[in-house]
Formats: C-alpha cells, sequence, structure tokens
C-alpha cells in the first residue's frame, strides 16, 4: 500500500511539474514576442518625430546627399584620370600633387583666401578677454560653417590648443594679446546672421559689456599654420 | 514542506511575471498614444526614411571608391619612387585630417551627468556636463599634446563645433548624449595629467560630474564619417 501511494504522489508531482513548464514556456514565448514589437518601434526613432524636427532632419539628409554626390563625383574624376595615366603609362606626378595640395589646404598648411568676416575683440579697463572666451568663439565660427580661422595671425588647426598664460594667450605656442583679430573664410550671409542673431555670440557679449565688432569682407587672407603635424603615437 | 516550497516558488515567479507583462503593456500603450499623433506626419516621415536609404546608399559609393582611388593612385605610382613619397605623404595628411580609422596609445575619459542629479539640487547645473565642458577638455587634451581626438564616436577636426541643441549636446551635427566618451591618442601619462586636482576635470568632479579615467594602449578613434571639402576658401599663392 506504502509504496502504491507514493507512486501516486509522484506522478502527480511530475503532471504538475510538466503542466508548470509548458505555462511559463508559453508566457516566455509571449513576452520574447513582445519584447521584439517594443524593440522595433525603439529602433525607429524616425517614426516619433514631431513635424519640425521631421522638416528639419529632411533637410540635413537632403544636404548631406548632396555633399557626399559631389564627393563621390570629384572621387571618379580622378580615378578616371588615374586609370587613363595608368593606361597610357603616363606621369601621375601632377595628379598626385593636386590631391596633395588640396589635402594640405584643409589641414591648414598652405595660405588661403575667401569671403567671410573679420571680428575685433579686446579687452576694456572692466574686462579681459581670456583664452576661454576665443575658445567660444572659435567654437561659434565652426558652428557657423567657417572653413578657416585665424586669431592674429595664428592659425587654428586641428590640433591647436589657446590657453591663458600669465596676462597672454597662447595659440599654437605663440604669446598674442587683446586687442584680438579674429579671421574666418566661410559663407558670408551664414558667418554675420549665425553670429549677429538675438542672444546670439556678438549681442550676448556686447551686453556684458566686452569690446566687439565684426565686419565682412569678400576677400580675407588667412595664413598658414607654420609647426609641424605628425602623428607620434599611432600605430 | 514540499507543497509550501512549491506555492512560494510559483507566488514568486507570478508576481515577476507578472509585473513584467504590466511594464510592457504600459510601454505599448504609450506607443499607441503616439502613434495617433504620428499618421498625420506619414508623408514626410516617408520621404526623410527615403532620403535617408538614399544617403546610406551613396555614402557606401564614396567608401568604395574611396578604396579604388586609393588602388590607382598606389598602381600609377609604383614605379617611380618620388610619386611614392608624394603617395605617403597624401596618406599621412588624410590621416591627420581625420579621414582614416586610428589606434595608438591614450587615454579614455568618460563624464557623465550626474545619476542623483534632481530638480531640487541647487547646483543642479554643477551637476550636468555642458557643451562648454567638452570644449574645455578637448583644448586641454590638445594642450597635453593629443594627436586624434572622438567624443562618442565623432572625430573632432578643425573645424568641428561642439554645440548645445536644447537637451542634448551636437559634436560635427550629430546629437549625443550623456555619458560622454573623450578618447584621445597622445602620451598616456602626459594626457592624463589633464586630471590632476584643481585641473578643469578635477573640478568638474567636485562638482559633482561622474568621471573615469582610463589610461591604454589600444585607444581607437574613427574617421570622420562626413565629407570635408572647402567652398569658399582657395589657395593663396
Amino acid at each position: 500500500m506504502g509504496e502504491k501511494k507514493k507512486f501516486k504522489i509522484d506522478k502527480s508531482k511530475i503532471m504538475v511539474s510538466i503542466t508548470i513548464f509548458i505555462i511559463c514556456f508559453i508566457i516566455v514565448y509571449v513576452m520574447c514576442i513582445q519584447f521584439k514589437t517594443v524593440n522595433k518601434i525603439d529602433v525607429a526613432e524616425i517614426e516619433t518625430m514631431r513635424e519640425n524636427e521631421l522638416r528639419e532632419a529632411l533637410a540635413d539628409w537632403k544636404e548631406q546627399y548632396q555633399d557626399v554626390s559631389k564627393e563621390l563625383e570629384y572621387n571618379k574624376t580622378k580615378i578616371a584620370e588615374y586609370e587613363s595615366k595608368i593606361e597610357s603609362n603616363e606621369e601621375a606626378g601632377e595628379l598626385l600633387e593636386e590631391e596633395l595640395e588640396n589635402a594640405k589646404m584643409l589641414l591648414g598648411l598652405t595660405d588661403v583666401k575667401g569671403e567671410g568676416v573679420i571680428i575685433n575683440l579686446s579687452s576694456n579697463s572692466e574686462l579681459e578677454v581670456t583664452s576661454q572666451n576665443l575658445l567660444d568663439l572659435v567654437n561659434e565660427l565652426n558652428s557657423a560653417g567657417a572653413e578657416a580661422i585665424s586669431i592674429n595671425d595664428q592659425r587654428i588647426v586641428a590640433m591647436t590648443d589657446i590657453v591663458d598664460v600669465g596676462n597672454f594667450v597662447v595659440i599654437n605656442e605663440n604669446r598674442i594679446a587683446s586687442p584680438y583679430t579674429i579671421k574666418a573664410i566661410g559663407d558670408v550671409t551664414y558667418l554675420q546672421s549665425a553670429l549677429n542673431i538675438k542672444k546670439g555670440f556678438l549681442d550676448e557679449y556686447q551686453t556684458n559689456g566686452y569690446t566687439i565688432s565684426m565686419k565682412s569682407d569678400n576677400n580675407i587672407s588667412i595664413n598658414k599654420y607654420d609647426g609641424e603635424m605628425t602623428l607620434d603615437y599611432v600605430k | 514542506m514540499d507543497k509550501k516550497q512549491i506555492a512560494i516558488t510559483l507566488g514568486v515567479m507570478c508576481i515577476l511575471l507578472t509585473s513584467g507583462i504590466i511594464i510592457q503593456i504600459n510601454t505599448t500603450k504609450k506607443n499607441t498614444i503616439s502613434n495617433n499623433i504620428r499618421t498625420s506626419n506619414n508623408d514626410l516621415r516617408d520621404e526623410v526614411l527615403q532620403w535617408k536609404e538614399k544617403y546610406e546608399k551613396i555614402y557606401a559609393e564614396l567608401q568604395s571608391s574611396e578604396n579604388r582611388l586609393e588602388e590607382v593612385r598606389q598602381q600609377a605610382t609604383q614605379n617611380n619612387n618620388d610619386f611614392t613619397e608624394i603617395e605617403q605623404e597624401l596618406k599621412s595628411a588624410n590621416s591627420l585630417l581625420g579621414l582614416t580609422e586610428l589606434t595608438g596609445e591614450g587615454i579614455v575619459i568618460t563624464v557623465a551627468d550626474n545619476n542623483n542629479a534632481s530638480v531640487k539640487d541647487k547646483n543642479l547645473s554643477d551637476e550636468l556636463v555642458h557643451n562648454t565642458d567638452l570644449i574645455e577638455i578637448v583644448n586641454e587634451l590638445k594642450n597635453s599634446g593629443a594627436e586624434a581626438i572622438a567624443i562618442n564616436g565623432q572625430r573632432v577636426l578643425s573645424t568641428t563645433s561642439i554645440d548645445c541643441v536644447g537637451a542634448v549636446i551636437s559634436v560635427n551635427g550629430e546629437k549625443i548624449n550623456s555619458p560622454f566618451v573623450i578618447s584621445a591618442i597622445g602620451n598616456k601619462e602626459l594626457l592624463n595629467g589633464i586630471t590632476r586636482p584643481g585641473s578643469y576635470i578635477g573640478i568638474m568632479e567636485e562638482d559633482g560630474v561622474e568621471i573615469k579615467i582610463e589610461k591604454s594602449d589600444e585607444v581607437t578613434i574613427p574617421k570622420y564619417n562626413k565629407v570635408l571639402n572647402a567652398k569658399y576658401m582657395t589657395i593663396k599663392k
């Protein structure tokens, strides 16, 4: 009798386990499906954008598309030019020089000219212009699409730092001092409106008592960076 | 005793599963609500998606054209030592410009908004990371000899701006969020110096911003993922 009873309990225990197992399986399965749906919704960030954001995003993608397609055209021309040189066994030196020249221009290793703005910012009896102000201004100009910037003829390149040392500002390891002349080449209309906007850079600095002014110029010259650029820590 | 244990286990499981399901239902509900708003902008959205796809396609094409250009360049210059030299120079110029991925020794700094920051805090602003903080950190890294810098995967170039756009920060026009991971290649000991007490980062940490620094021999900096060209400047001869 005792043995039989034990057997019965075991059987029902097994039944219970199986049922629980099946229920668990189904629930987990349902949860998985739900998670997947939720994930899908999260991934499509665009789906949750509002109208203004959508318009902005659209303009942004179009602009980026145009940039890339221009660059692609440029590359294709270059490739075709190189290929014809290879075929005709001609020298490709000129082509290479041209490409190198362009890269050096973008790096800031050549003198450049173009339209843009010139900003004068100077310390006065109450306020001293610090490296932080100049950093702010450079960031603002970059935000407005500046292609080349210099401060008192010190070219701003990728690894340029601007710091205070005593009463001077040091850029590219050269000491400069107030008054500061900041030149920027870029879309002159855009640069001007971006900095002149109400509560924008100029407005804010003037309100705070800085001596600052800006003028546009269709032919600004900006000096090259005359230091060396190396990558010593790159493998 | 056995039954009790089973009952407790089942009870705990039920509670877990139920709360899981409730959380999920809530999320889905939220989504259905915004769904209604969404339907009105459908056309616009489709257009954005189309342009995004178009962009991705042409960007992939650009990548392969870049590889091809490098190939023909090499082919065209392989027989002449002078040209090989120029070709090498061009390659390193492109690396300096930020058009290639770079790896080397350096540091990785993570700065993040304070987890416990609340609207009630008097100095809430100090506990959060602002675009000006990132500008300062990047400037200090450059001052310590950084050769290449990226913030959350966005390469910092000479023309990069770090802007405040409402509640988020944008770098190269791409929106990024806290935590901000700033990677820099350079002498790792020198770079690490920017965290000394009293430095900009040191003060941020005292103010309650969460900061983590890691020196590494293998910092990888991604390439600039947009097009770099000059529309307004030309070389002055």
